[in-house]
């Protein structure tokens, strides 16, 4: 019976207008979006490599130059655009991508400088783009007169004379939408595949294809919760008007609201100090370790090396603590700001395509702690070298001159590789949010369950 | 007649769900966002007053005029008191430029580099609220205009009577025009009001023709759609197509033709990277320096100390050489960075331009750049700003050499600097007549819209079948 039911209602959109518009549009957008990207990641990805062979470089002299310079000069280490950014690109553009670091310590992370100011505010047109935004829109086109339009145009009570449960007329519904959904997904992924294969210039590896599979179920069951609070907002009212009204201000909560306003709540309910307090807080740190040295250390040139060197270890280590603390706090707003937004099936699901792709907030802070603990190797390494000179005074500490002056080998010298979150990090990170998502769309679909059981069909 | 269609169609309007729903909706979201443009101004204020006091005080405490030079002086660009309505750009651009010698100022400092959390999640202001919003519900009010009421069975009833067809379609129009007026104007009066009431918040005369010009350029941007909701209602039969017809259109004018824009100007014109230019000039600059070296080298070998010279004459000269040297490499390395820096700013203006012109089809972007013009927060009141500071380079690097210079021979003690006849650098914002005309395209293309839609519904409806 179920069968029927899915089949008369899948036959019924695939014929409607509404599904061969929503297929024009995808399949226009899927195919726009992945062009725009091969053009693009060549040029980034050019960009990024001149970058780091710069860096290689200047390494390479440091590394000629002394342990001393290869301990202090300090070096930037950038992330480039992910070959799979097509399927979500996770804003990427606006989080950092660049860490600055040294031996001694990794201080500093920048957003890609220089960006044009007036397609900042613009979003890449990648999958999770036209899932979140656009699908999302003909999913609720699709379903939200699913109950209400065919109580007007008086069809339901027919089908409901007949012996079948409501709970399964509902459930066919549901069940038809989604899977029409589907239909209209699935071609736009596979032309946007096939323009990447026919570029030539990105390959697609098993782990891509991997991802597309991830991201296609993270998308189902995105539409799922989508079609449920759609089926709701049609067995809310009796009119199709009334809930074309409801299902579009749903979307604007979800799209607009609730993702616009984060910021403001964060601001007001997770506030963090501003840089400017965090710098003068480490100056006064400083100033504070330089009274407390012994009166005239800087005259007795005896124990200066070491004295300095006691000092300078003393700066790095106030100076590090004043910042890891203020960016835990940045972090920790950043990650209760996108519990908040959790309010959005449309944030959830952009978070799921996170996880998926491995990109994003994942990928910057499973860097940000490879990144320190490579700090804790190199310096490591730098010591290691230091400690091979038998004319160092072994005094080791930044800006200082307790450090061998003898050059190091280059090919010897550590070198940061980046490591894509395993499945097992992708899947923690998306174990809230799934199970948010699976309460809201069972929540949404049980209501929904419940009115159409009372529903007047007549 | 036409008096009582109006009527009919507004209380119609009026006493449907569909009204209190957008009311209520419209208010919300109005104030909200009106309030945290307050909030984010006053912040915004603040932290301007801050630093230009921390500058200030930074500037105070150095010793010398020595240390003053080397420090330069920092200018904090102060937020715009519309920035409460439309916030534009504002926060991805810089903030903070340092002016001193062999430094080619920038605006650097973003709100959004400082913290990415701002870029991440979006800001809601009044514009985006007009933007997405507010056509959205322009186009629930129009779409069953005329098809709605064909379905009813209630046209052909009207049309029945003694009635001409275009005072009726006139008279829906206007009517629920109105309808949809008062969800819009109430909130706005009110944020209006509450905007005027802040005590930190000032607001002259300029502000408030600026402030009419945005409301009416809104009330434009709604009839866009508005418009385009009755002539899209002429030409289908059925409202459940006329809507579907209605919310593609939406979707490409407001999300996808400005994406586009962007991306086409990319590929038609495309700018070299930051890094390009930055390593374009550090190259220059290693040329340069490393001349002259070369250059220093030779003058010691053809000027070496004759015999019998007095060695602390010659020690001066050759001070006196390098100095002259160094100053002239700077020059020439500040000379190219300008050009190479001005070259780069061209060209990715243009690159804007492109852009502009070309989303420009779309009545979501018009309104967005007309709004920024209008507000002062757009790319152009930012260049603005930026070349009033590259001016006062100049005159600031001026003062601080000849007060350098005429402290540097002191024997004695330095003296501590006296900012009493520092240049103070000045702006003065676009006026509003420039403002305004700046953003005539845009209004010129909303009303050729509105008047296209109009026509065309006015036309499809004398045709129309209502039966």
């Amino acid at each position: 019976m179920l069968f029927h039911i899915i089949l008369r209602e899948l036959r019924s959109n695939i014929l409607s207008l509404r599904m061969l518009l929503a297929l024009v549009l995808a399949l226009t957008v899927f195919g726009l979006g992945t062009l725009v990207f091969v053009a693009n990641y060549k040029i980034d990805r050019k960009e990024i490599e001149h970058s780091s062979q710069q860096e290689i470089e200047r390494m390479k002299a440091a590394a000629a130059e002394s342990v001393s310079s290869l301990a202090n000069w300090g070096f930037n280490q950038d992330f480039g655009p992910r070959s799979n950014s097509f399927i979500s690109n996770s804003r990427e553009d606006n989080l950092p991508v660049r860490f600055m670091y040294d031996s001694f310590k990794v201080d500093r992370f920048f957003v890609w400088p220089g960006r044009n100011p007036l397609s900042d505010s613009c979003q890449p047109l990648d999958w999770m783009f036209i899932v979140s935004i656009i699908i999302s829109f003909s999913v609720l086109l699709l379903a939200y007169d699913t109950v209400s339009g065919e109580k007007e145009a008086r069809t339901l009570a027919l089908s409901l004379s007949n012996p079948v449960s409501r709970g399964l007329v509902l459930f066919g519904k549901y069940v038809s939408v989604i899977l029409s959904t589907i239909l209209v997904l699935v071609p736009g992924m596979a032309l946007s595949l096939l323009i990447i294969l026919s570029s030539g210039r990105i390959a697609i590896t098993r782990g891509t294809l991997a991802e597309t599979g991830l991201f296609l179920a993270a998308a189902i069951l995105f539409v799922a919760c989508i079609t449920a609070f759609g089926i709701l907002t049609s067995v809310l009212t009796h009119r199709a008007n009334v809930s074309l009204v409801a299902a579009l201000s749903l979307w604007l909560l979800f799209v607009v609201v609730v993702p616009n306003t984060a910021l403001y709540w964060a601001q007001k309910l997770f506030p963090i100090e501003r840089m400017e307090n965090v710098m003068q807080r480490i100056n006064m740190e400083r100033e504070n370790l330089e009274k407390g040295m012994p009166e005239g250390w800087r005259k007795n040139s005896a124990s200066l090396v070491e004295n300095y060197a006691k000092l300078e270890n003393e700066f790095l280590a106030s100076e590090m603590k004043v910042r890891r603390d203020w960016y835990n706090q940045m972090f920790s707003q950043y990650e209760r700001t996108r519990l908040i937004t959790a309010l959005s099936p449309i944030a959830i699901f952009e978070y799921l395509c996170e996880a998926a792709v491995g990109g994003g907030y994942l990928r910057f802070r499973k860097n940000w702690l490879d990144m320190n603990s490579f700090q804790l190797q190199f310096l490591e390494f730098v010591k290691a070298a230091d400690a091979k000179d038998p004319e160092s005074p072994h005094a080791f500490s930044p800006n200082s001159w307790g450090i061998s002056g003898k050059p190091v080998d280059f090919s010897d010298v550590l070198i940061f590789q980046e490591k894509a979150p395993s499945i097992q990090e992708r899947f923690s990170h998306a174990g809230l949010y799934l199970l948010i998502l699976f309460f809201y769309t069972t929540a949404a679909f049980a209501l929904s369950f419940v009115l159409f059981v009372r529903y007047d069909v007549r | 007649m036409l008096k009582d269609i109006i009527r009919k169609e507004l209380l119609d309007t009026i006493s449907s769900l569909k009204f209190v729903f957008t009311f209520l909706l419209c208010t919300v979201m109005i104030l909200l966002s009106i309030y945290i443009g307050i909030n984010n101004y006053r912040s915004d204020l603040k932290e301007y007053q801050a630093s230009v006091a921390l500058n200030r005080s930074n500037l105070e405490s150095q010793p010398s005029y020595q240390a003053l030079a080397g420090l330069g002086v920092k200018i904090s660009k102060p937020p715009q008191v519309l920035s409460t309505l439309v916030t534009g750009i504002q926060n991805a651009v810089g903030r903070v430029a340092s002016v001193k010698e062999s430094y080619d100022p920038e605006l650097v400092d973003s709100k959004y580099s400082t913290s990415p959390i701002f870029s991440v999640f979006g800001d809601l202001d009044l514009e985006f609220i007009v933007r997405i919003v507010l056509s959205l519900l322009a186009i629930l009010f129009t779409y069953d205009a005329i098809c709605g009421e064909k379905e009813s069975g209630t046209l052909k009833m009207s049309l029945a009577n003694s009635l001409p067809r275009d005072r009726l379609i006139i008279g829906k129009a206007v009517g629920s025009f109105i309808s949809l007026l008062i969800p819009l104007m109430v909130p706005l009066l009110l944020g209006l009001l509450i905007l005027s009431l802040y005590p930190d918040i000032n607001l002259g005369r300029e502000e408030w023709s600026r402030i009419g010009l945005l409301v009416l350029l809104f009330l434009l941007y709604i009839s866009v759609f508005f418009s385009l909701g009755i002539f899209v209602s002429t030409l289908s039969t059925r409202s459940s197509v006329s809507i579907l017809i209605l919310l593609i259109a939406w979707v490409t004018f407001v999300t996808l033709v400005p994406k586009a824009a962007v991306i086409a100007s990319g590929q038609i014109y495309p700018v070299p990277s930051v890094h390009e230019i930055t390593a374009q000039k550090d190259a220059f600059q290693q040329e340069i320096q490393g001349n002259v070296q070369k250059e220093v080298r030779d003058w010691v070998h053809t000027n070496s100390p004759k015999p019998g010279e007095d060695p602390k004459a010659w020690q001066e000269k050759f001070t006196k050489y390098l100095e002259d040297s160094q100053q002239e490499a700077s020059r020439k390395i500040d000379e190219k960075n300008a050009a190479l820096e001005s070259e780069f700013q061209a060209r990715r203006q243009r690159q804007d331009l492109i852009a502009m012109n070309l989303s420009r089809i779309s009545p979501a972007s018009a309104l967005m750049y007309a709004s920024m013009s209008l507000s002062g927060t757009g790319i152009n009141e930012h260049i603005r700003f930026l070349n009033s500071i590259k001016n006062y380079k100049p005159v600031w690097t001026k003062w601080a050499n000849s007060k350098r210079m005429r402290t540097l021979l002191l024997r004695k003690e330095q003296p501590k600097p006296d900012l009493s006849d520092m240049p103070r650098h000045t702006f003065t914002p676009e006026s509003f007549s420039q403002s305004a005309r700046r953003a005539i395209p845009d209004f010129t293309i909303m009303l050729v819209l509105i008047i296209l839609f109009i026509a065309g519904a006015y036309v499809a409806f004398l045709k129309y079948d209502v039966r």
